[in-house]
């Protein structure tokens, strides 16, 4: 029971990051058509931030919370005002710049902090543990597990029943009659790309708990992502979220079952979805 | 009158001209070509932090000889080798050969970018010598059958130790003085953890012990969470990953509440050093760790080496190369200078082979399998005053070892 419990546990938490991570870069791409590669780069950008204000100056974890998570959309914002937004259409192009940009934020960190991995930290009320199934469970993954269920509902809130959401749903499925409607998406582009942004910085620092700021979480965190965004399909919150949550347990209990498989969970589960279904889980129907 | 002004000016013009020419090509003084020591350290990549530090104990050990050896002055070239990227590091090791013309390079810590250039420098007679600990470091007696040259044909040179013979040596320890009867391990899987894990396994069940499990986790895993709950109960866990990800597992496994029910041992340690000791917190304390250079081993050569290192870059070694990459270059200046300034790769390999050298970590002599026969360390987390600094988390001996021979080569099981 204890082994069940907790592989649930570590399935749901894992997902719940991926999912986080996930979203942002789906409303993005569902929206604008625009892939932005550097979505993991902004996950590591918030996730250093963070660390600087909680461990190196002793600040709030939740002030960081704040802090990074505007760091990250700002950056976000100033890549797409400043590069992609040059971009719009061509797809080639946009993989490129938006790689370019992973090397230049890996670097910048790189000549900033150094190499050393930094620690994971998390706020002291979430330190310890709590005892579950006759284990002990971290209280921060749980925690984890709560924002993640708060932000499903929040999302979907905004983007089902407010005005805001309801032209980000009509600008994903008819760009042109939405536009014709004189509907400024130019403007809901910055803020979809804005919003997507916020999303990755936040989960880089609430991810720190668990991972840690290190330079290559941006490529690794992003292989992640796009596994995701494969499996569940684009453009919606429930396709994130299933598809997080079935990579997440698949390879919870794949690697406490079968560890010498470790590696090729995710992607047998990738693989055969893009083999049933290549558009993904559930993704964003294109309504009339 | 005009005729003897023009060859007045001839003769004394033109060779006023040349002659600084002349003088600039022909030698003065007697020059000696200068001694290269090339080495691929890890500027970007996840160890990128490796790099500075192999660079920071190769200038130390330069500065202790001078910048000379035998008379001859040394030059000293680096290039990147990704931490983990096998293409750039045989890229660069081209580039140090055949543009610098280095006479040895200091290896690649890793196994991928180690593994990328070491058939190319062997092929081409070229001296390498390890950084640090090996894990996939073949001995001299397998090279014909494994990867099909001769030993005579074999240049690369394993600087001390090999990960097998350290954590063998630590697997009967375990059980003969720790008095562990079970153990299970979750280790990296690849070919390092194979030859750590392998060692620990092979040490701790010849001397009586029963492996209860054997875990393997791929490069990228950030949440050891499955493997924790998979974790069978044991007298202590033994787990060995290289880089961030040794941290990030201690730190998983005390969340998950296992740090005081099943002790945690990190085998033979490239990861851990004081500053993740301080962020991580005095829950550390008590973690036993295998290690080569405990920075507060009590020794004169340790003492003046990490304080000398701490002046120059502000912090303290990481535990592989930081010191290693002085070791090494001591070894070779030493057998150079014992050869009267020859760089032959050959001669200086043949040299290295049987001879004994004076490390931080005590006496070092090189088998004929081109294994170091050497000591090692385990040690508790534990706070010590040391370089002008109190309660530093740091690695506290309890164990020392000497004259550690190779036990073996492990693949996985």
């Amino acid at each position: 029971m204890e082994f069940v419990t907790v592989s649930l546990l570590n399935g749901i938490s894992f997902g719940m990051i991926l999912f986080l991570l996930t979203i942002g870069l789906s409303i993005t791409l569902g929206l604008m058509g625009i892939i932005n590669l550097a979505h993991g780069a902004l996950f590591m950008v918030a996730s250093f931030v963070g660390w600087v204000m909680v461990v190196q100056l002793g600040y709030s974890y939740w002030l960081a919370l704040v802090v990074g998570t505007l760091i990250a959309g700002l950056i976000g914002l100033a890549i797409e005002q400043g590069f992609l937004s040059r971009l719009y259409g061509q797809v080639d192009e946009q993989v490129l710049l938006t790689i370019g940009f992973i090397y230049i934020l890996m670097n910048i960190s790189l000549w900033i902090f150094g190499g050393r991995a930094r620690m994971p930290y998390h706020p002291d009320i979430l330190a310890g543990t709590f005892p579950i199934a006759g284990g002990e469970y971290p209280i921060h993954r749980m925690f984890t597990i709560g924002v993640g269920i708060v932000l499903i509902f929040g999302l979907w809130w905004l983007l089902e029943k407010t005005k805001i959401g309801a032209i980000v749903r009509a600008g994903m499925d008819d760009k042109d009659t939405t536009t014709a409607l004189g509907i400024n998406l130019g403007r809901m582009n910055y803020l979809v790309f804005f919003l997507g942004a916020v999303l990755a910085g936040f989960t880089g620092v609430i991810g720190a708990q668990m991972m840690g700021p290190r330079i290559g979480m941006a490529w690794d965190i992003l292989l992640f992502a796009l596994i995701v965004l494969v499996v569940g399909g684009m453009g919606s919150i429930q396709g994130a979220l299933v598809g997080a949550m079935l990579i997440g347990l698949v390879d919870a209990f794949g690697r406490a079952l079968f560890p010498d498989l470790s590696m090729f969970f995710m992607y047998i589960v990738m693989i055969v979805i893009l083999m049933i279904k290549p558009s993904g889980i559930l993704p964003r129907k294109s309504g009339g | 009158m005009k005729k003897l002004l023009i060859l007045l000016s001839v003769l004394i013009i033109i060779p006023l001209a040349v002659v600084p020419f002349i003088s600039g090509c022909a030698p003065t003084a007697e020059t000696e070509e200068p001694v290269r020591i090339g080495a691929l350290v890890s500027l970007t990549g996840d160890i990128a932090f490796w790099g500075p530090n192999s660079n920071a104990g190769v200038a130390i050990a330069l500065d202790e000889w001078d910048h000379k050896v035998a008379g001859r002055p040394i030059e000293y070239y680096y290039e990147d080798d990704g931490s983990t990227d096998a293409v750039m590091a045989l890229d660069h090791a081209k580039k140090l050969v055949e543009v610098d013309k280095v006479d040895v390079i200091l290896q690649p810590s890793c196994s991928g970018p180690f593994l990328g250039m070491r058939d190319y420098c062997n092929g081409l007679g070229v001296l390498t010598i390890g950084q640090g600990w090996r894990g996939e470091f073949l001995p001299y007696s397998m090279s014909q059958e494994e990867i099909g040259i001769p030993a005579s044909q074999r240049y690369d040179i394993c600087n001390t130790g090999s990960a097998a013979q350290i954590d063998y040596a630590v697997g009967k320890y375990v059980y003969e003085e720790l008095g562990m009867r079970t153990a299970a391990t979750l280790s990296h899987d690849y070919e390092t953890g194979y030859q750590t894990t392998g060692g620990f396994v092979h040490g701790f069940m010849d001397a009586g012990g029963t492996i209860v499990q054997q875990q393997w986790a791929p490069f990228g895993t950030v949440d050891f969470g499955p493997y924790l709950a998979a974790l069978k109960d044991a007298d202590m866990t033994f787990s060995w990953f290289t880089g961030p990800m040794m941290p990030l597992i201690a730190k998983q496994y005390y969340e998950f509440g296992l740090w005081n029910k099943q002790p945690l041992m990190c085998g033979l340690n490239d990861s851990f050093y004081e500053p993740d000791l301080a962020e991580l917190g005095d829950w550390t304390t008590g973690m036993y760790v295998v290690t080569e250079f405990p920075s507060g081993y009590g020794t004169t050569a340790m003492h003046n080496y990490v304080s000398t290192f701490k002046e120059n870059t502000g912090r303290y070694p990481n535990p592989c190369t930081g010191f290693g990459a002085y070791v090494a270059t001591n070894i070779y200046l030493e057998t150079v200078d014992a050869l009267d300034g020859n760089t032959d790769d050959t001669a200086v390999r043949d040299e290295i082979i049987g001879s004994t050298y004076k490390t931080l970590k005590g006496n070092m002599t090189f088998d004929p399998e081109g294994y170091p026969i050497c000591g090692a360390f385990v040690t508790q987390v534990d706070k010590m005053d040391m370089f002008g600094e109190t309660d530093v988390l740091t690695f506290r001996v309890i164990k020392e070892f000497s004259n550690l021979t190779h036990p073996g080569y492990y693949t996985k099981p």
